[in-house]
């Protein structure tokens, strides 16, 4: 792979996480909000080079879009960021600590994360607002999954009669 | 009011309501009307009914902006859908998803090319109303106060997709075909495009503001092209009580006659000069100032009738066009509610029966000043709705006739009407806008 093409994405997300760590309004979103405007940030940059990047997106689509070699930069950046989103919203509650299951937490918000960038070079509406739509519904939906939820104040319920029972 | 004056009357606007959609035979009417008697309990295929509607709620409860719109429309237009149903729909009004304060700040940065940061002086990130296409932000500049409305991303290009879903349903639970009511489903989807096109709503606005700066005690936002696009409206914030909270609290009846007064002039002074008018006049769409004056929100609904259909329409309030028959029937055929090949039985009872619901419902247009709270007049409406449900002839396809153009222009009286009722109000009739009109 392109060293070159390596680099565009990374440093887009370089970018990225500058003008949202500059931005006041920023840190005093929940981590959920700031995985929404990492996202909305990150197609925003990538609209200066739309051609390019579009060109690329689309060359690995379909079948090809399972060798993602070529964002292996972008990955890597992205995982390091978001690792300290996780860690942020475990210490406040909004996400969920579950010893088993927290190693998906990665794949599944990268996955999420790359699948939008697909539909954001796929969506032929006006200004993309169909990729708006996506962002929210999609961000909505993986962090329901990692919040504390229905499952965990069972498994707590569960435990606490135990102990109580005890 | 006391509690037992409001119960009763209430209901009865509410059936009087069928006479604006039965009584004149307009095509749309005819649909509602169906409906009435989908409910009816006395019908025999009525459980099939019920669940048919059951199930057309259910699946319009899932959905969101325009087919919202058009189960509210259809709610609002109390009668249209059993009256559990439709105080469930006036319900999911606030459940609309709320944007997330990072796709606020994206969309102002896609439409306006600025975050509002840098566009105001000071933003609320937090939307301080919902609305079924959009929500409402407030914001101040220059020591301006200003209300930001922003609407939901994809609300409007799937107005096309969410009328053919629910297309079917209400097939279904209106027992209709679909070539019946083409040219009334695409009056609506018309309507609603336009209703997501902010840069029309600014345009009918700023028209609007104009033209009533000559209207007194109406009051329309001032609107800021510069900062609106078509997913933005930027406007004056406007200080006042919700209408409805007004209704139910204001106690001097000379106060409740003024804004009626601002509200029945703004209607007719706009329908009459510009042929254009706010054709969605519900309480939440009006505030009313400390001075008892009227704010006037939201253009999204304007319509605009065609001056044929115009004349022909309001000619039938003139004495000496409706005791003309030969007039009266050119009128009546202008606005296709007869037609040149209705056999001599068809021909007598539409003309008998547009007669007397002309006769019924240009009532108020009749004398110096009508009296809104009364009960007679929208009692007379409903014995005649009544009656013409109970009539099997209208229920036959061919008894589906009506311009669309009359589909907004009752909807628009019928608002009106029901809230000058609520407010009890006696009010002055301009008269002198009949004075020009000649078939
Ligand atoms: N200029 C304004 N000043 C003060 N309040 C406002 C203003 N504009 C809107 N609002 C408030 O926000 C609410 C929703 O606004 P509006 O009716 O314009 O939205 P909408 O999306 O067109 O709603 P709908 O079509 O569902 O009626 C209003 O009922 C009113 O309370």
């Amino acid at each position: 792979m392109n060293n070159k093409l390596q680099y565009e994405w990374a440093a887009v997300l370089d970018k990225t996480i500058t003008m949202c760590q500059d931005d006041e309004q920023f840190h005093q979103y929940s981590v959920r909000e700031k995985m929404l405007a990492l996202v909305y940030t990150f197609l925003q940059n990538m609209q200066e080079q739309e051609t390019h990047f579009l060109e690329m997106l689309h060359q690995h689509n379909g079948i090809k879009r399972l060798d993602t070699s070529y964002l292996k930069d972008l990955k890597s950046g992205f995982e390091s960021y978001v690792t300290g989103l996780v860690e942020e919203g475990r210490n406040s509650g909004e996400i969920q600590g579950r010893p088993f299951l927290a190693r998906f937490y990665m794949p599944v918000l990268w996955n999420a994360f790359v699948n939008i960038l697909y539909f954001w070079a796929n969506d032929k509406s006006p200004q993309r607002e169909h990729t708006d739509v996506m962002v929210e519904k999609t961000v909505h939906f993986t962090f329901d999954l990692l919040a504390p939820n229905a499952i965990d104040s069972g498994i707590d319920l569960v435990q606490q009669y135990l102990k109580l029972k005890q | 009011m006391s509690e037992q004056q409001d119960k009763i009357p209430t209901s009865k606007v509410e059936r009087a309501s069928r006479v604006f959609r039965t009584s004149m035979k307009v095509g749309a009417n005819y649909i509602k009307h169906t409906a009435q008697k989908v409910v009816n309990k006395d019908l025999d295929d009525s459980d099939l009914d019920e669940k048919n509607a059951e199930a057309l709620f259910q699946m319009m409860s899932q959905l969101k902006g325009s087919a919202l719109k058009i189960a509210q429309m259809m709610s609002m237009d109390n009668g249209l859908l059993p009256k559990a149903y439709a105080e469930k729909f006036a319900k999911a009004q606030n459940s609309a998803m709320a944007l997330s304060a990072p796709l606020v700040m994206n969309t102002f940065q896609k439409y306006i090319g600025k975050r509002p940061q840098e566009v105001f002086d000071h933003f609320s990130v937090n939307a301080v109303h919902a609305a079924s296409i959009g929500q409402v932000h407030r914001a101040d500049k220059d020591g301006l106060q200003l209300a930001v409305k922003l609407q939901y991303p994809g609300v409007a290009d799937s107005i096309h997709s969410d009328i053919n879903l629910v297309k079917p349903m209400f097939l279904r639970f209106l027992n209709l075909k679909e070539k019946d009511i083409a040219p009334y489903l695409e009056e609506f989807e018309e309507r609603l495009h336009e209703e997501c096109d902010y840069e029309k709503e600014l345009q009918y606005g700023m028209e609007m503001a104009q033209f009533a700066d000559s209207i007194p005690h109406v009051i329309i936002p001032r609107y800021y092209p510069a900062l609106s696009s078509k997913k933005i409206l930027t406007m004056e914030w406007m200080e006042g009580i919700p209408l409805q909270e007004f209704i139910d609290t204001e106690t001097d009846p000379s106060r409740r006659n003024k804004v009626g007064q601002a509200l029945l002039d703004f209607l007719h002074n706009s329908i009459h000069r510009l042929q254009r008018f706010h054709a969605d006049p519900h309480p939440g769409n009006f505030l009313v100032t400390k001075d008892a004056e009227l704010v006037v929100l939201d253009f999204g609904c304007v319509k605009t009738i065609p001056k044929d259909f115009y004349i022909h329409y309001f000619a039938l309030a003139k004495d000496d066009i409706f005791n003309d028959e030969t007039k009266l029937r050119t009128c009546l055929e202008h606005l296709d509610m007869l037609r040149k090949g209705d056999t001599p039985e068809q021909d007598k009872l539409f003309f008998d029966t547009a007669v007397r619901a002309i006769q019924n419902i240009s009532k108020p247009m009749k004398s110096d000043t009508f009296y809104f709270g009364d009960k007679d007049f929208y009692e007379q409406l409903q014995a005649q709705g009544e009656e013409i449900m109970q009539n099997k002839e209208f229920r036959k396809p061919s008894a589906m006739r009506g311009s669309r153009h009359a589909i907004y222009l009752h909807r628009a009286f019928f608002g009106l009407y029901s809230i000058l009722y609520k407010l009890d109000a006696t009010l002055k009739i301009d008269r002198h806008f009949f004075d020009d009109i000649q078939v």
